[in-house]
């Protein structure tokens, strides 16, 4: 199974929408997809449906941490299946990562 | 599996469908309602070249994944002659995938085909690439049956959980 961790890099923010302040409408995450001990990582970037957004749901920009961040972007981009096909991408890498432990140079 | 869109249809019928149980009457029925959807969701997912292959061209159109060998390990991403995005990383080779904002994510080899690329003020390497998407399509359904008011088995032909 490949574990998948989020890191932000980037957050952008509309300065007011809907008389909300610093709503994020965009974001670029670091995604470090794990498998017995190794990983590979992966950069994420997604635009964010702000036009639904309510005082009622809305999570102050300094509040925000990176797995809730994620899964909106990744509800953006098609949600559980996206992340399955995303996850499914880096199989083959981290196969060879894997492959690759407990080797040394030699001499 | 869909009712038929012809002949008798009961009220049994439309609780195998759509999953009632215990005693039903038609007003249980109405699309969207709970019982009977009324939309469907189609996920597809589009790989190009291929889900296994990957495109490299360093004459028009470009496609491939290049990254500076040194500090700051810019990396370069071109598509069908295209550059997606510039970024850095901290080493290099750290970064194997881009999810652009568009839905699609650039997955490049694991491996350089091209290393030690002279273009005069930087060294790079130049890794194979390819990109998938997920498309998640939404469809109306059912709209034979009404939403509310008067409803009939008979509304009920071709529809489906």
């Amino acid at each position: 199974m490949i574990d998948i961790s989020y890191e932000i890099l980037a957050l952008y923010v509309y300065p007011e929408k809907n008389n909300l302040a610093n709503v994020v409408g965009k974001v670029q995450l670091r995604t470090t997809f794990s498998r017995n001990g190794v990983s590979v990582n992966g950069r994420l970037e997604a635009l964010l449906d702000t036009d639904n957004i309510s005082a009622e749901t809305f999570i102050d920009v300094d509040n925000l941490n990176a797995d809730t961040v994620a899964a909106w972007a990744i509800k953006s981009h098609g949600g559980d299946e996206f992340l399955e096909n995303l996850k499914n991408a880096h199989d083959g890498l981290l196969t060879q990562k894997e492959r690759e432990v407990g080797l040394v140079k030699y001499p | 599996m869909a009712l038929p869109t012809s002949g008798t249809i009961s009220i049994n019928d439309l609780r195998v469908e759509f999953g009632d149980s215990g005693s039903s009457s038609l007003s249980e029925f109405y699309r969207g309602g709970g019982l009977v959807p009324a939309t469907q969701t189609t996920t597809t997912t589009t790989y190009e070249p291929t889900a296994t292959t990957y495109e490299y061209s360093l004459v028009s159109p470009l496609y491939g994944w290049v990254q500076d060998e040194s500090s700051p390990f810019t990396n370069y991403l071109y598509w069908n002659d295209v550059e997606l995005v510039q970024f850095t990383d901290s080493s290099f080779n750290a970064t194997s995938s881009y999810t652009h904002t568009d839905g699609w994510t650039y997955i490049r080899s694991s491996g350089a085909l091209d290393t030690g690329i002279d273009l005069g003020d930087i060294i790079v390497s130049v890794f194979p690439i390819r990109r998938q998407k997920t498309t998640t399509t939404v469809t109306n359904i059912n709209t034979g049956v009404p939403t509310s008011g008067t409803i009939s088995l008979s509304d009920f032909y071709g529809a489906t959980a």
